[in-house]
């Protein structure tokens, strides 16, 4: 049994666009998968169905064989996303509380949120800023309180909706570093980015979507030569011949 | 207007800042209801007060003022409106216009009072954590029948804790608008329009956002409530204000 299981999964927007059509998508443990795609590709509104944001029009999405729509409290707190704009996330006054948020809506005690809140600023080098007001953190900092806010809860799958949109290198370094160091503790990471090239040593996976389907799906190596196909820019690297470096490691 | 910054929590250590929430907002609505009918003398202590307690957070007169400035304006105006609609001695006429004595004092006394709710709104959101305030608001609403205490108490934390952010995301319209030299355009409908609608628009969108990342993160309405216990300070702080609020209506009777 895979940990994320999606069987026929299609979606509507309200406008009647087919936004998702026959997903099929069994994905493992610990993988780290990149989802690439152009615009409007459908991306966005597959993620937001592993965590019951949306449910599926059609078709099932399974975790750890349960459905998802079946026990949405649990399923939030196993997978764990990270939004697009860091900005709309954060609801804390400063980035202890942010931080809170989770737990509070756990209804953990107050000593153990606080006692986690702690532990998880720590793993992300984050302590210091405990008290700092988010607005004041810069872009990467921001996408770190961001994953930080879901990883005090301790979930299982990380899934992350373009995380280096707006971020200036050292940012994208530090994110990157955030990424690779969860997945290395044996959390399953799912990215969205149209920059393939900062995940691409980091994914084991990569699917491409098109027009709310699934398109292409296999190891990096194996895929990103037809990408370009689908308003995917392949790595400069490859291009000449050359091999990806890791921008992170 | 975006960098105001006063109008949310900041970490201290001040003698306020270790009240209990519950206090506070008491505090604020017995100072805010006795504030309302309140005369020169009692008003002037509740200033000193503020002074003193605003000194102690770490806001200075300055900073209070400049975080105030904006609201000075609607200060003028409510000053303007009653020492122009009060009837009374004149002091200054021109045509249909006439300022009188009684208006000018009356727009002083209802200026004076706004500015001591206003500050002490202030004094509660910049040492207290939203979550200590909600969690104040939702022991003071629980007795209460029908009403949904949980719902009241996010819907207020969310209200200040965006309020910088509104006004930031406000700036940037305007300023997008003026790099297409909106301000060429006389037409003051036409500027306010060309600046709500966009920035509305981008409001309801995040809002939505938000919804949906409050849901990612599992809330549901039920949260851990913080723990309130009241020490040896909070109960000293409490008999001061008890005794305050009888010495203005004392004060206010005479």
């Amino acid at each position: 049994m895979s940990l994320i299981e999606i069987d026929n999964l299609a979606c509507h927007f309200s406008d009647g666009t087919l936004a998702l059509n026959a997903i099929n998508l069994y994905i493992e443990a610990g993988s780290f998968v990149l989802l690439a795609g152009r615009n409007g590709a459908g991306k966005t509104t597959l993620l937001r169905h592993l965590n019951g944001l949306i449910l599926p029009d059609s078709g099932e999405v399974r975790l750890e064989g349960v459905p998802v729509a079946q026990d949405l409290a649990r399923v939030r707190q196993r997978v764990g996303m990270v939004f697009q704009d860091a900005d709309s996330q954060i609801v804390g006054e400063t980035v202890y509380d942010d931080v809170a948020f989770g737990p509070e809506n756990l209804c953990w005690p107050d000593k153990k949120i606080k006692a986690r809140v702690a532990a998880t600023l720590a793993s992300i080098g984050m302590s210091e800023l405990a008290e700092n007001r988010p607005h004041t953190l810069s872009g990467g900092e921001k996408r770190r309180l961001a994953i930080a806010g879901i990883l005090v809860m301790d979930p299982e799958v990380i899934v992350l909706d373009e995380p280096f949109t707006n971020l200036d290198y050292p940012g994208t370094a530090q994110v990157l570093k955030t990424i690779a160091d969860l997945h290395g503790d044996g959390r399953t990471i799912i990215i969205t980015t149209h920059d393939i090239e900062k995940v691409f040593t980091l994914a084991d996976r990569m699917v491409v979507m098109d027009q709310g389907r699934v398109v292409r799906d296999g190891s990096p190596l194996d895929v990103v030569y037809d990408v370009e196909q689908y308003g995917i820019r392949m790595p400069c690297a490859l291009k000449v011949g050359s091999e990806v470096t890791a921008w992170a490691s | 207007m975006g960098e105001l910054s006063a109008f949310s929590f900041l970490p201290g250590q001040s003698r306020l800042h270790w009240l209990d929430a519950r206090i506070k907002l008491l505090g604020l609505l017995l100072i805010s209801l006795l504030s309302l009918g309140a005369g020169g003398v009692s008003l002037a202590v509740l200033s000193v007060i503020m002074i003193v307690l605003a000194a102690d957070s770490g806001l200075s007169l300055i900073r209070l003022a400049a975080e105030l400035r904006y609201f000075f304006f609607l200060l003028l105006l409510v000053f303007i409106a009653r020492s122009l609609s009060t009837p009374g001695e004149t002091v200054w006429q021109w045509r249909l216009i006439h300022i009188s004595v009684e208006g000018l004092v009356s727009g002083l006394l209802v200026c004076w009072r706004l500015l001591i709710v206003i500050v002490a709104g202030l004094l509660l959101v910049h040492t207290t954590r939203i979550s200590r305030i909600t969690g104040a608001v939702r022991w003071y609403l629980r007795p209460i029948p029908f009403v949904n205490e949980t719902r009241v108490a996010l819907m207020m934390g969310l209200v200040v804790r965006f309020i910088p952010g509104l006004l930031l995301r406000a700036k940037e319209t305007a300023d997008a608008q003026r790099a297409r030299g909106v301000e060429n355009r006389k037409n003051p409908i036409y500027r306010l329009r060309v600046l709500v609608i966009p920035w509305l628009k981008n409001i309801f969108l995040e809002a939505d956002e938000l919804v949906q990342a409050m849901q990612a993160r599992g809330y549901t309405g039920r949260r851990t409530e913080p723990a309130f216990s009241l020490q040896r300070g909070d109960w000293v702080a409490l008999t001061i204000l008890f005794c305050l609020m009888v010495g203005l209506i004392y004060l206010n009777s005479i």
